[in-house]
């Protein structure tokens, strides 16, 4: 019995074929054969013949005759519209090959000009720390100067004084030792304060070049050979001078 | 168009004259098979003016895929085709949009006029507009082919995509779905 069901249920799909007369002699005839056995293939059979006579009764309305002669047309209207909106890679393009050049020409003068301005930069910073430089050099020198001057009045302020020190070096027998200390003080007592130079380390780079290799050794040198020529007498008048000279 | 879906003999040339830039092979294209597009899309959505728009769009289509068209592929079976599926989509998404209006508007419409015991042309024209309009979208395509067109299974399932047993079952499905709303109807 389910092979016979499962053949009817084959045989109702060939109905409407069958009922259409669309169907091949094979089908045609199992449908007429399951007809007899199946009063449920009888009563679809009536029923789908009743659907078809009434769909062909059924007429649908023809579009006007004007229709079919502007559709062309409208569906040209249509297709230029489409065409507006599409995407085109020809208009694409053609942008392109304006937009890439002059975004590159002006990537490449932004570039420039940013490379310039930062060398331009660079080099007014060098030229203000060379300016800098050379008015601190210029500064320098003129402290130097002023230094020098003072170092000159120093130097010869000194350089009566370490003649007298040499001098009691040479003669120390000619003094007591216990008067010599009073006497040193008393010529540096005596001796004018020199003011303090502002720069301290420039001051004493150039207090040690005049007093270790500079002029005043030679002249110490000359002074002591001179000194060296005097005889006895001559040294004590002049030691005597230097004393109440009060230097 | 009855049984089969064979082209013109010029199709080919139509076809090539249009690959070769002359717009005149399109037209003649469009003129040949309007009304037969139209008629498959008409029978599957019945709205004449959603019919026309549809239309349209198929040729649309076809002018920018014809380019690519095979020569050796039948013409009007790829039109067929594409009306087919255009019409399809129209309806599914015509279908979700409208379920319920659809069903308020036709119930309250036929149950005024149950009085009448006329029923004249116009009357039947929507009753069947409407029974089609019930329909899967599928079996709509199928009914229509299979009925008016007259279309062979192999070649509804070629168009559809599917099985030649599935279209009968499609086919058979359909024929009973109209009969039965009809029925209440009348």
């Amino acid at each position: 019995m389910p092979g016979i069901n499962k053949n009817i249920e084959e045989i109702k799909l060939l109905l409407p074929d069958y009922i259409s007369g669309n169907i091949e002699s094979g089908d045609k005839k199992l449908v007429e054969d399951a007809f007899e056995n199946s009063p449920e293939l009888q009563e679809l059979f009536n029923e789908m013949t009743g659907t078809f006579g009434f769909v062909s009764k059924v007429k649908f309305k023809e579009p006007d005759t004007l229709y079919w002669t502007n559709l062309l047309p409208r569906i040209h209207e249509r297709l230029e519209k489409t065409e507006e909106r599409k995407f085109s890679w020809e208009k694409v393009l053609s942008y392109w090959k304006v937009f890439v050049p002059v975004t590159a020409v002006i990537l490449l003068a932004v570039v420039y000009f940013t490379v310039l301005n930062k060398n331009d930069e660079s080099t007014i910073t060098e030229k203000k720390i060379e300016k800098i430089d050379t008015s601190r050099k210029i500064e320098n020198t003129e402290k130097k100067e002023i230094v020098k001057d003072n170092n000159t009045n120093t130097t010869e302020q000194e350089k009566k004084i370490p003649v007298d020190k040499k001098i009691l070096k040479h003669y120390p027998s000619k003094y007591d030792k216990t008067d010599e200390k009073p006497v040193q003080d008393k010529i540096l007592k005596e001796t004018p304060k020199q003011e303090e130079p502002e720069l301290y380390t420039e001051i004493d780079i150039e207090e040690e070049a005049v007093f270790t290799g500079g002029t005043a050794g030679m002249v110490d040198d000359e002074i002591e050979s001179g000194l060296n020529t005097l005889n006895r007498n001559e040294q004590d008048e002049l030691l005597k001078e230097l004393i109440n000279s009060n230097l | 168009m009855k049984g089969n879906l064979a082209g013109g003999n010029n199709d080919i040339d139509l076809v090539k004259q249009f690959k070769n830039g002359d717009i005149r092979g399109y037209n003649e294209i469009v003129r040949k098979y309007q009304q037969q597009v139209y008629w498959i899309i008409r029978k599957i959505v019945q709205d004449h003016d959603e019919t026309d728009d549809i239309t349209q769009e198929v040729f649309i289509k076809v002018h920018s895929a014809l380019r690519d068209f095979r020569e050796e592929s039948n013409l009007f079976t790829w039109l067929y085709r594409i009306a087919t599926n255009f019409a399809i989509n129209h309806v599914r998404k015509v279908k979700v949009k409208n379920t319920v209006s659809i069903e308020v508007v036709s119930e309250v419409e036929y149950g005024e006029k149950k009085a009448d015991e006329l029923i004249d042309d116009e009357r039947q024209r929507k009753i069947l507009e409407e029974a089609i309009e019930k329909l899967p979208p599928k079996q709509r395509a199928v009914f229509n082919m299979r009925y008016y067109d007259e279309l062979p299974y192999d070649e509804i399932s070629n168009i559809l995509g599917k099985s030649v047993g599935g279209v009968k079952a499609n086919y058979f499905h359909a024929v009973k779905k109209i009969g039965g709303y009809v029925k209440g109807k009348l």
